[in-house]
């Protein structure tokens, strides 16, 4: 067994046995149903319908969730960041995926009253319904608090007007957790979060954005026109969404460093693959020793993360480390492996590293860019 | 960015630039390529620019009007049909009228310089070239720019120790040329080929000193155009980094904006500052390997730290297209790939530094 085999093994070591069981299951479903329909869903801008309802079957869409609700019994975060992986295996990008499981679920989960689960939570694990986390807007990226878009109270109804930008799974989402100044004289304590769901009057998809890569990835702008919303949709308590979207946010940076790490790990091995037996030079050998060590260290962070966020200790600057560090390493990585595969490869489409290369770009910006998780950093440094 | 006037150019450029500003608005869209854009160049007399008069061309020799072609393309964020009028305005065409004998100058010139027909060229030293046989010249060719758009294609020939000529090939068999699907450089119709026992066109092969002028040229011009199209990225970043507020102000006045601009300023200067005494010093003749490999390899980092860095600026806007950075980024990661590869470079100014 070569080093690297004994690395990928210990690393195996935080997967339990059932969970490598289900490794094998969502691995055969990415081969066998994803990959043979991914051109169609970059032509299409998304996955088609059937694909939620194959996750919800599997019990992807459920992890993580009662049973009661339609949960995968006994499955944890772990499970997500297994599926992040066998996609990433295959460079598939199905970000809405992880949108629906590893960012919008936990705020049903955590703060939906038991009515409201009730209501949304068995159409979301059975992929009967996308969901989507509307944060941003045109004038507010970093800035969250800054938003404009406003929900009034009229009776039992908020009527929401605004707009909001760069929403994954904006176009097709059924059920969308907006975020809206409630109060906008009280800046991050103005904030709530409510559920607007499709068909909403008032509620308008705005332009498919067009983007550099992600192009099975539906992003979106999302416009609201005295849209009435009720009161019953509101999630949590009114005014306190900035700190639910806070706590929350950890999570969402864990579940993109699994995704860049696994992305960086993917290509590795590809590139490996490809160079092996060629007589591979010195510098090739050099980058890929540079890259499989990068790879390792971004490794141990974001399993380090993954083990605090089950035992609930998870910092919010630890989960921006992991974010900042790993999306970093996906970047470096892959273009270490464009120089070395060569004209072969980049900029040609017959070759998977273009696609990869374009695709991971966002990720150093999304979900906070990699200089507001050094801001986030270096305040816990205490400076 | 004024930091530095272009002292190497004179007011004949100058009127020229501002020609080919409107030929490029005008012409320039978004689904643009080399196909389409060459023929109507051809009318602006751009084609023909360094084609001796008797062939239909301007006759001018002075290769910083080429330069300026490929500066403003590149401004614009047009980086494919930049590459492809370097290729055969720069590369082949000068090479063609240099080492090229008379029947060659009259089958090809008069069609180039009309706008007829596109040249390609692969000289790079990359390893690719074709082999002679018994009935003609054979080879695989990958990525070739104007390949799918172009009537000749001018191709490093040798064997095992190397190229000892170019052959110049009628691109007869469309069978043997087939378009590669790119996400970077679109604009330049590139194209693999597979040529089997080929046989040269009109006047034979181009020598060994033809194919050093065409690589020490294709990295001149890949210079050029690299340096262009930082300045232009930093240019369309500061823009937006001016107009862009954020946390209540605009992301201009922030310290972390500001290290990054700054150091590319500085590398514009120094970068570009070399790539101007190149060209000036490219009106003697071709220059050697060693100047413009080390052009080449510092213009190459200059462009993609450019784009990285400015597309991070740009935030989410940077990834989507409607912002020409996002395209950018992608166009500039070939710069250091194509045309001689970084590493390539690298090695050949290490062998050139004990032979001084």
């Amino acid at each position: 067994m070569t080093n690297h085999e004994s690395t990928a093994q210990a690393r195996r070591m935080i997967f339990s046995e059932e969970q490598e069981a289900f490794r094998k299951i969502v691995r055969a479903f990415v081969r066998e149903e994803m990959v043979p329909r991914y051109d169609a869903w970059q032509e299409a801008g998304c996955p088609d319908r059937a694909f939620w309802h194959r996750c919800g079957e599997l019990g992807i869409l459920g992890i993580d969730v009662p049973e009661e609700y339609g949960g995968m019994p006994g499955s944890r975060f772990t499970h997500s960041v297994i599926v992040t992986e066998e996609i990433q295996r295959e460079f598939l990008a199905v970000g809405g995926l992880r949108v629906q499981t590893d960012i919008c679920m936990p705020y049903f989960l955590s703060y939906a009253s038991d009515e409201q689960k009730a209501r949304w939570l068995p159409q979301l694990t059975r992929g009967d319904a996308i969901s989507a986390l509307a944060m941003s807007e045109p004038g507010a990226g970093s800035d969250v608090k800054s938003m404009s878009t406003r929900a009034v109270r009229d009776g039992d109804h908020y009527v929401i007007n605004g707009a909001k930008t760069f929403i994954s799974n904006g176009t097709n989402a059924d059920l969308v957790i907006l975020a809206a100044k409630t109060d906008p004289a009280a800046g991050r304590r103005g904030i709530s979060l409510i559920v607007v769901e499709a068909g909403t009057p008032g509620f308008e998809r705005g332009r498919k954005l067009d983007k550099l890569g992600l192009k099975a990835q539906d992003l979106s702008e999302l416009s609201f026109s005295d849209a009435r919303v009720p009161v019953a949709n509101l999630l949590g308590q009114e005014n306190c969404g900035f700190e639910y979207l806070t706590s929350n946010l950890a999570q969402e940076r864990i579940s993109i460093a699994v995704n860049s790490q696994a992305a960086a790990s993917a290509m590795l091995a590809y590139v490996t693959s490809q160079v092996a037996g060629t007589g591979a030079g010195q510098l090739v050998k050099f980058a890929l020793a540079d890259c499989a060590t990068e790879i390792a260290a971004g490794q141990a962070l974001v399993d380090s993360a993954l083990a605090q966020l089950e035992t609930g200790t998870l910092l919010p600057a630890s989960a921006a480390m992991a974010k900042l560090y790993c999306t970093e390493l996906q970047g470096r990585a892959l273009d270490r492996c464009i120089q070395i595969l060569g004209p072969a490869g980049y900029p040609r489409m017959d070759c998977k590293i273009t696609r990869a290369y374009l695709d991971g770009r966002v990720s150093r910006i999304y979900a906070g860019s990699s200089e507001i998780m050094k801001v986030i950093i270096s305040q816990s440094l205490g400076v | 960015m004024s930091m530095q006037r272009r002292i190497i150019f004179d007011e004949d450029h100058v009127a020229f630039r501002d020609s080919v500003a409107k030929f490029v608005a005008a012409n320039v869209g978004p689904h643009a390529s080399i196909s389409t854009i060459w023929p109507l160049a051809a009318n602006d007399g751009i084609t023909g620019l360094s084609i001796p008069e008797e062939f239909g061309g301007a006759g001018i020799e002075d290769q910083r009007f080429v330069a300026v072609l490929l500066e403003e393309l590149a401004s614009v964020g047009a980086f494919g049909l930049a590459v492809s009028f370097g290729q055969a305005l720069g590369v082949a065409i000068p090479a063609l009228v240099r080492f090229g004998g008379p029947g060659m100058h009259a089958a090809w010139l008069p069609d180039l310089a009309a706008g007829e027909s596109l040249c390609a060229v692969h000289c790079t030293d990359d390893g690719q070239r074709l082999e002679p046989g018994a009935s003609g010249w054979s080879g695989s060719l990958t990525g070739v720019v104007n390949g799918s758009a172009a009537r000749l294609l001018l191709v490093a020939a040798g064997d095992e120790n190397g190229a000892s000529g170019a052959v110049p090939l009628s691109i007869g068999d469309p069978g043997s040329v087939t378009r590669t699907p790119v996400a970077a450089w679109t604009q330049a119709d590139i194209a693999d080929f597979r040529i089997r026992d080929a046989l040269a066109a009109e006047g034979g092969l181009l020598s060994a000193e033809a194919v050093a002028q065409m690589r020490s040229d294709e990295q001149l011009w890949l210079a050029v155009i690299a340096v262009a199209g930082a300045r232009a990225i930093v240019d369309w970043t500061l823009a937006y980094v001016r107009e862009r507020k954020v946390f209540g102000q605009p992301l201009m006045r922030f310290d972390n904006t500001r290290d990054v601009l700054g150091a590319l300023a500085a590398q514009l200067a120094v970068v570009g500052s070399f790539i101007d005494q190149c060209l000036v010093q490219r009106a003697n003749g071709p220059l050697v390997a060693a100047q413009t490999a080390a052009a080449k390899l510092a213009a190459s980092k200059l462009i993609q730290i450019s784009a990285d860095q400015g597309l991070q600026l740009h935030g989410g806007y940077g990834y989507m297209r409607e912002y020409p950075i996002a395209q950018a980024f992608a166009d500039a990661r070939c710069f250091g790939l194509l045309g001689g590869s970084n590493e390539a470079l690298k090695r050949l100014l290490a062998l050139e530094l004990g032979s001084n």
